[in-house]
């Protein structure tokens, strides 16, 4: 084989080497990015699943439509993600309270309370941040 | 002497072909973590990305069409890569977004102009990284 041969056969070695570690590297890295993103979207589709909202009240006064809605299931929510629309127009709270408290924690067999700027609504839609919706209509 | 020049040669040309080869494979190692990550990256923006029409069904359309979809995912969406799709057929639309970015947690407004043809009509919204919803409702007539 000769000297030649073997310093060739340890360049090539030290290359696939260097090529295959490069490969594995980039692996781990793209294994690790899917793995987080898939653990994400599962608790997120888990949470959406398991999640139950009943509008159980919804009154208006002075201008101002409040809505109860019950955290019927399992999953702890997040207030500050529930989104409003009165009679179809996205409506920004004013208020809200999660049993009587202003945290964003809206743990299961909770009500919480929003309050908006509005008139008596004919249709109320929420929706949570993972996109459940419930509907109450007068 | 002659011998000595010839395995010089032979030297040089074994590890001159050998450093190319191992170039080339460590090209193709590089090439291949790139593909593997450029994969990934687009399978997570698919994971990541998400929208939900919240329309009341049974509201009534006023003489323009309003669809209220929900960014349900973590990644920005860019209204310009959105396509609204009524029966089928691409429409074009308006939103109130001024910079044109739909940030995670918000509600967007699509408004489609004019009215649609009574009956039963099937919206919907096409984002990017595969994102969609489909919502039907009942077309009353203006």
């Amino acid at each position: 084989m000769g000297f030649a041969g073997i310093g060739a056969a340890a360049i090539l070695l030290i290359g696939a080497m260097y090529a295959g570690a490069a490969v594995a590297a980039g692996n781990a890295q793209a294994s690790a990015m899917l793995d987080e993103a898939r653990a994400d979207w599962g608790e997120s589709s888990l949470r959406a699943a398991a999640t139950t909202l009943t509008i159980a009240s919804v009154a208006s006064s002075g201008g101002t439509v409040t809505v109860v809605i019950e955290n019927e299931g399992p999953a702890t929510l997040d207030a500050l993600g529930v989104r409003l629309l009165l009679d179809n127009a996205p409506t920004d709270p004013s208020a809200w309270d999660v049993e009587g408290h202003p945290s964003r924690v809206w743990p299961p067999q909770s009500t919480l309370t929003i309050e908006a700027p509005g008139s008596a609504p004919t249709s109320v839609v929420v929706a949570t941040a993972d996109g459940v919706m419930t509907v109450w209509r007068a | 002497m002659a011998a000595g020049i010839g395995d010089m040669i032979m030297f040089i040309g074994a590890i001159s072909a050998a450093s190319v080869m191992a170039g080339v494979a460590i090209d193709q190692g590089f090439d291949m973590t790139h593909a593997l990550e450029s994969r990934a990256q687009a399978q997570v923006l698919a994971l990541e990305t998400s929208l939900r029409i919240v329309n009341d069904p049974l509201a009534t359309q006023s003489d323009d069409l309003d669809i209220h979809a929900l960014n349900t995912g973590k990644q920005i969406i860019l209204v310009e890569q959105v396509q609204v799709l009524i029966d089928g057929q691409p429409v074009t639309f308006s939103t109130g977004s001024v910079s044109g970015r739909w940030i995670p947690g918000e509600v967007l407004t699509f408004t489609i102009a004019g009215s649609q043809p009574v009956g039963d009509r099937l919206v919907e919204i096409l984002g990017p990284h595969g994102a969609r919803d489909s919502f039907t409702y009942y077309e009353a007539g203006p």
